[in-house]
């Protein structure tokens, strides 16, 4: 399985803010790949930590149509998550939701809500390398 | 036809549906029995309908309705500290009328709400976010080095910033006003966040957020900086705001966050399906027309140029899926109506439009 989130927008949506990373588990045990040069392996329990927190049987179910509309009516300038996973066999999909959705996508696919927590997380990781690397 | 009903395709026979709420309120006050009756249901169908699209956009409980008792607004503030939690609202800190504290985001809050509330109501005789004299709550202090502020739809939400990124959200008058004017669209035009109308959505922000701190400072047009966000970027980021409505796309040039992409024109129009389809990105050109109709004007934005917006966010023809050539019309169509077909008002917002790539040069015949 792969996971791939890619975070824009925000109060500006600086171009250079955008990040395109990718989870690979085909990487033993795991490592967080972004496009700007940044990656980080996982430690063993972290990868098999976030793995769980995808139920692909759930996720493969969840109608972009219906987190589109929670997504309008909720807050303006918030960070938007598109959130994709790759199954081994070649099924894909993605959702689109904003980085205060957490509840609501805990309560679709339990777990769900926690990968968006680490999924910030992790961009802010991502955003210290950039800055570090100016 | 009643402004309302109009929008809702519901059929009209009363005068009353044609007068606004402020007149209305006086009827109730000072009109017939007969005339009161036809004015408060008047009120009571705008105050029902606001409602609801209110609920639908999340934009929190109301305060008591439409203010019908003619005392003079009141700007009503409690800042909040969420002590670095995600917990809202959090510990009272500052109320209406209360002195300063030792905490500078607190202040910051406390002054741009009211900022921002002045300039509602003493340009455009609107009270509060909902023109029923919603109270004004903030929390400072969200999370740890929270990297944004919004309106949740009951009250301001502010990060301290990361220090890397952002400074306090606080700091920036501007992007207090523009965030509370989400809050204002949301309960008019309530214009989709997605594409052409999202990028109106967030014009609107900045054209209101700039006017609020355009009043607190008593700038001309010409004396104004036009800038978003000023002071916002931390230390070391090669940048002045986060936008600029004079230039789009000259805000910022540096190596973490790129280079500013705002286009100013439409032939630079930016098609993305990030960011809501670049609703940050696309509002530079919205935002341009809007700095170019104040600076033909002159004088201070708020007054000629901030009215026709204002006339226009609350223009109840103005569809929720706008594109921008339909705004512009409709700032266009009220201007007319509250300057003249042949004002220098209008003739200012068309060469703004046209100049913008909006309006075609040959196609302005058709919005005269
Ligand atoms: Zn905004």
């Amino acid at each position: 399985m792969r996971i791939e989130f890619v975070r824009s927008g925000g109060p500006a949506a600086f171009p250079g803010m955008v990040m395109d990373a990718t989870v690979d588990f085909a990487a033993n045990p795991g490592r967080v790949s972004e496009k700007g040069g940044y990656t980080r392996d996982l430690a063993s329990q972290e990868a098999q930590d976030v793995q769980k927190l995808i139920d692909p049987t759930l996720f493969f179910r969840i109608n972009n149509k219906d987190l589109a509309k929670k997504r309008e009516s909720g807050p303006r300038d918030l960070y938007q998550y598109d959130i994709a996973v790759h199954m081994d066999d070649g099924r894909t999909h993605s959702i689109t939701v904003s980085d205060m959705m957490g509840e609501t996508l805990e309560g679709i696919s339990p777990g769900l809500g926690k990968f968006l927590d680490w999924a910030k997380q992790e961009c802010q990781r991502i955003t210290n390398y950039k800055v570090g690397q100016r | 036809m009643c402004k309302v009903a109009h929008r809702h395709s519901f059929s009209s026979h009363s005068i009353f549906c044609i007068l606004p709420p402020d007149i209305l309120s006086n009827i109730v006050k000072n009109g017939t029995p007969e005339q009161r009756d036809a004015a408060m249901r008047a009120l009571g169908l705008d105050t029902s309908l606001r409602n609801q699209r209110l609920t639908f956009s999340l934009l929190g409980e109301r305060s008591a309705g439409l203010d019908v008792s003619g005392a003079t607004p009141v700007v009503q503030r409690t800042i909040f500290d969420a002590g670095n939690l995600q917990v809202l609202p959090g510990k009272a800190v500052r109320n209406e009328g209360a002195p300063p504290t030792a905490d500078v985001a607190v202040n910051e809050a406390y002054e741009g709400l009211g900022n921002t509330f002045d300039l509602y109501l003493q340009v455009y005789h609107r009270n509060s976010i909902d023109n029923a004299g919603l109270p004004l709550n903030a929390s400072v202090h969200f999370d740890q080095k929270y990297n944004n502020a919004f309106w949740n739809g009951q009250q301001m939400v502010f990060g301290d910033g990361d220090g890397v990124i952002f400074n306090r959200f606080t700091i920036a008058t501007d992007v207090i006003g523009h965030e509370l004017t989400h809050g204002v669209t949301a309960a008019e035009a309530n214009l989709v966040y997605q594409g052409q109308s999202g990028a109106l959505n967030e014009s609107i922000s900045d054209v209101f957020g700039s006017l609020v701190k355009q009043f607190k400072l008593k700038q001309t047009a010409a004396q104004a900086d036009w800038l978003i966000g000023a002071g916002l970027l931390a230390a070391g980021i090669h940048g002045v705001a986060l936008r600029s409505m004079k230039a789009p796309g000259t805000a910022y040039n540096d190596p973490v966050l790129g280079k500013d992409p705002q286009p100013a024109d439409m032939q630079h129009f930016v098609n993305t399906m990030q960011d809501n389809g670049g609703v940050h990105t696309n509002s530079g050109i919205p935002n341009r027309a809007f700095f170019l109709v104040a600076s033909a004007l002159g004088g201070n934005a708020w007054e000629r140029a901030g009215q026709i917006w204002y006339d226009t966010v609350t223009d109840h023809r103005l569809s929720k899926r706008a594109s921008f050539a339909a705004f512009a019309t409709r700032t266009s169509l009220n201007a007319a109506t509250r300057y003249g077909s042949a004002s220098v008002e209008r003739k200012a917002v068309l060469d703004a439009w046209r100049q913008v790539g909006v309006i075609k040069a040959t196609a302005s015949a058709a919005v005269s």
